[in-house]
């Protein structure tokens, strides 16, 4: 446990009374209480193991501490898409995982870090003032996972100051969508996020469109590259053997979060087009590094997966919007 | 006719100012002031292209500090031309030829072993060409025991498929001229010496002939792309007739320019992702420590498209009927805040790069618990969005269509501007 849990913990418990549980039965309501919070929960459950587990063994070839960093990692995920409302306040979504990094941002972070064993790791309100990059899970991983950052006692140090960091910020996200759900759920003319049904289903449907996008485009496509140089090492989580599980995690969190706007069951198009990624999504099981990109056979499977990705994209937006009455906005990927 | 007014278009005179603004003016202004912009950039990069002959000739503290400064001076033009990116197809495929950023500077030439080596990112990011005449590039073997301008533009450029390998334009040069910015968040720029260009005993860091032919080569092939450029805005130019041919469009493509350089490419890439990080090396330009002054006239360009109004490096003004007199008609109160935002971000600009001139650098500016330099770059990254949502505003008010306004996901609220 950290010194910023007490106060977190108690605004979870009122986050649980505010909400005012059935007072609207509706999709924005269902998928709120139901698909969000809930996840959010794990989350923060997630990242307070992952804290403890390095307060009592902060050595990179720790188990459990290995074990914590993957759950709390792909627990991040089933929520990265929902990138709207408290994750956007304080940089919150760049500090948990920085990535794709192609400016080589979170070594840029770490490397002075370490190298002049800078003393700010002993005090949490001064590194959480330090460079995203440096912060987060991504750093984590390298010092966990990577060969440039030998095991001393300042990185087991610095471990400890970001796990406890990480876990500050996801409670951060938890009690901001305390108030954030009620934006949601109680929209409408007096709101000023949300002035009516359509704005917050687009919410929703942006995020849905958008976790696609960052699935087919970035975590496959980055690492694709092109058939003559491909890029195996620009996967994500590559290190920690994450990039596939967390492609998994995010396409099956995607899926529950469009059987929620659907009302509880998915269209029959939707349903087959997730069917149909789920298939391909085997068929690469043998390398959770997605290394096999530099294989032309290996490229092929995982070709044919970002293709599957990219058609149910379509197909979701459209049955899902449909339903809704609405269209997917801009998201930040728009424009590169 | 003046004289046989009828009471009709007496109604229709009070209703609108008397002078009718013509799109089709408004336009020809833009092309006017893009001609000059560009013609400026040509002019001061080919002093500087003579400036660094003059360095590899006779190598001395005096004559690199000279191609230093004819680097300073061409980037004034070039960094007001940005505002033609975005919105004109002619300048965005061209453009990273000249002002690609950030770099992996290690593929050019020695960097410090903090640097660290080949990233997940890039392979080549240590290269070294400088030291290296041959070497395997995406499995074909490449011979660069000559280092021309073909060599730097069809082989280095982005080499292995990676934008960071930036291998030609201002920012190849800028770390040919001061060599890599070891002071971190402290004071100073980079401090190549004179004598990484000497002859014989006298070379330092090795390799010096080579590095003198880098150095010429990306200077003359920058001198030859800017030709191309000035070449598209002439009358007859593809930039130039595409945008006569369709004035709305080309209203279109003003306003586009304005909005995504404000928007996601000044205050989203170059500022708020740098103050996120802390980092240093995360300044436009980060050798030579000059990045104020490339936010600032980065933030003149914007003023220039709109005011209609570009002071040439020789003092001229090149001036005619604007985007404000072609607002105003349809919108006065919106065409005047727009040009009070922009003077807001000016000021903001200016106030930086004040503080950069009386010597806090904007690499100590990005330093994590340097609360007034962040007030700087918060005060012009909030100018700059501040001016976009007005833009917006403009956009609706003169019925532009199809402006698409380039986001950048540092900005913490990438959706707000579309609203």
């Amino acid at each position: 446990m950290t010194r910023f849990s007490c106060l977190f913990s108690l605004a979870l418990t009122a986050s649980l009374t505010l909400v005012p549980l059935g007072a609207r039965a509706d999709v924005v309501s269902d998928t709120v209480k139901s698909y969000v919070l809930p996840r959010l929960d794990r989350v923060v459950a997630s990242a307070a193991a992952l804290d403890d587990a390095a307060t009592k063994d902060c050595r990179p070839d720790s188990e459990s501490l290995r074990v914590a960093f993957d759950q709390a990692y792909l627990d991040w995920v089933a929520v990265q898409h929902l990138n709207f409302g408290p994750v956007q306040k304080d940089n919150r979504y760049f500090a948990m995982v920085f990535w794709p990094d192609a400016r080589n941002a979170v070594n840029r972070a770490l490397r002075p870090l370490i190298g002049e064993a800078n003393p700010i790791v002993n005090d949490p309100m001064a590194f959480r003032q330090s460079s995203v990059a440096g912060r987060g899970l991504s750093a984590l991983e390298l010092l966990l996972f990577g060969d440039e950052y030998p095991a001393s006692d300042y990185t087991c140090a610095l471990t400890r100051a970001i796990t406890e960091d990480v876990e500050q910020t996801v409670r951060e996200i938890r009690a901001g969508w305390t108030d954030y759900a009620l934006t949601m759920i109680e929209r409408g003319a007096e709101n000023a996020t949300y002035k009516s049904d359509a704005e917050v289903y687009r919410q929703f449907l942006t995020a849905l469109d958008a976790g696609l996008e960052v699935d087919a485009d970035l975590r496959l496509g980055r690492p694709l590259g092109t058939f003559d140089a491909p890029k195996p090492a620009r996967a994500e989580a590559w290190r920690a053997g994450l990039s596939l599980p967390a492609l998994s995690v995010s396409i099956a969190s995607l899926r529950d979060l469009a059987t929620s706007l659907s009302g509880g069951a998915l269209d029959e198009d939707t349903r087959t087009e997730f069917d149909r990624v789920e298939a391909a999504l085997d068929s690469v099981q043998d390398s959770p590094d997605l290394s096999l990109v530099a294989d032309p056979a290996g490229r092929f499977r995982v070709e044919v997966l970002q293709q599957t990705i990219q058609t149910l994209r379509r197909v979701a937006a459209a049955d899902v919007g449909d339903k809704l009455g609405v269209k997917a906005g801009f998201n930040s990927l728009d424009g590169d | 006719m003046k004289r046989t007014l009828t009471s009709l278009s007496v109604l229709a005179l009070s209703a609108a100012p008397a002078f009718a603004v013509e799109k089709t003016d408004v336009v020809a202004t833009y092309i006017d002031i893009a001609q000059a912009t560009y013609g400026d950039a040509l002019t001061t990069a080919q002093t500087l292209d003579a400036a660094v002959a003059d360095l590899i000739a006779n190598p001395s503290q005096d004559t690199l500090e000279a191609a230093r400064s004819a680097w300073l001076a061409a980037r004034v033009p070039y960094q007001q031309s940005e505002v033609f990116r975005f919105g004109n197809p002619v300048v965005d495929d061209w453009e990273g030829k000249v002002n690609a950023w950030p770099l992996d500077e290690g593929l050019i030439d020695y960097v410090d072993a903090s640097y660290g080596g080949a990233t997940d990112e890039n392979s080549f990011a240590a290269l070294n060409v400088i030291a290296t005449p041959t070497f395997t590039l995406s499995g074909t073997e490449v011979d660069a025991t000559d280092i021309t301008p073909d060599l730097i533009a069809n082989t280095l450029q982005e080499a292995d498929g990676v934008e960071a390998n930036v291998a030609s334009g201002y920012h190849a040069i800028e770390f040919l001229l001061w060599g890599q910015d070891l002071n971190g968040t402290d004071a100073g720029a980079g401090d190549r010496p004179y004598t990484d260009y000497a002859t014989g005993a006298d070379c330092t860091n090795g390799n010096c002939d080579r590095r003198g032919d880098y150095l010429q080569a990306a200077t003359d092939l920058l001198v030859f792309d800017l030709e191309y450029m000035v070449a598209q805005w002439e009358d007859d130019g593809e930039a130039a007739v595409t945008l006569s041919d369709d004035p709305d469009a080309a209203i279109t493509a003003m306003l586009t320019g304005m909005g995504s350089l404000s928007y996601g490419e000044q205050a989203g890439e170059r500022m708020r992702l740098g103050l996120m990080l802390n980092d240093p090396e995360e300044e436009h330009d980060c050798f030579s420590d000059n990045t104020y002054n490339s936010h600032y006239y980065d933030g003149k360009g914007v003023q220039n498209v709109y005011l209609g109004s570009y002071t040439r490096v020789d003092g001229t003004e090149v001036s005619g009927p604007s985007l404000e007199d072609l607002l105003a008609e349809t919108d006065a109160q919106t065409a005047e805040d727009l040009a009070t935002a922009i003077d807001d971000t000016m000021v903001a600009l200016g106030e930086m790069k004040t503080a950069a001139e009386n010597g806090m650098a904007y690499d100590q500016m990005l330093a994590a618990g340097n609360a007034e330099g962040e007030a700087y770059i918060t005060a012009g990254i909030e100018g700059l969005i501040a001016q976009t949502r007005v833009i917006e505003r403009a956009v609706a008010s003169l019925g532009a269509q199809d402006v698409m306004i380039e986001g950048s996901d540092s900005l913490d609220n990438p959706d707000a501007v579309f609203e």
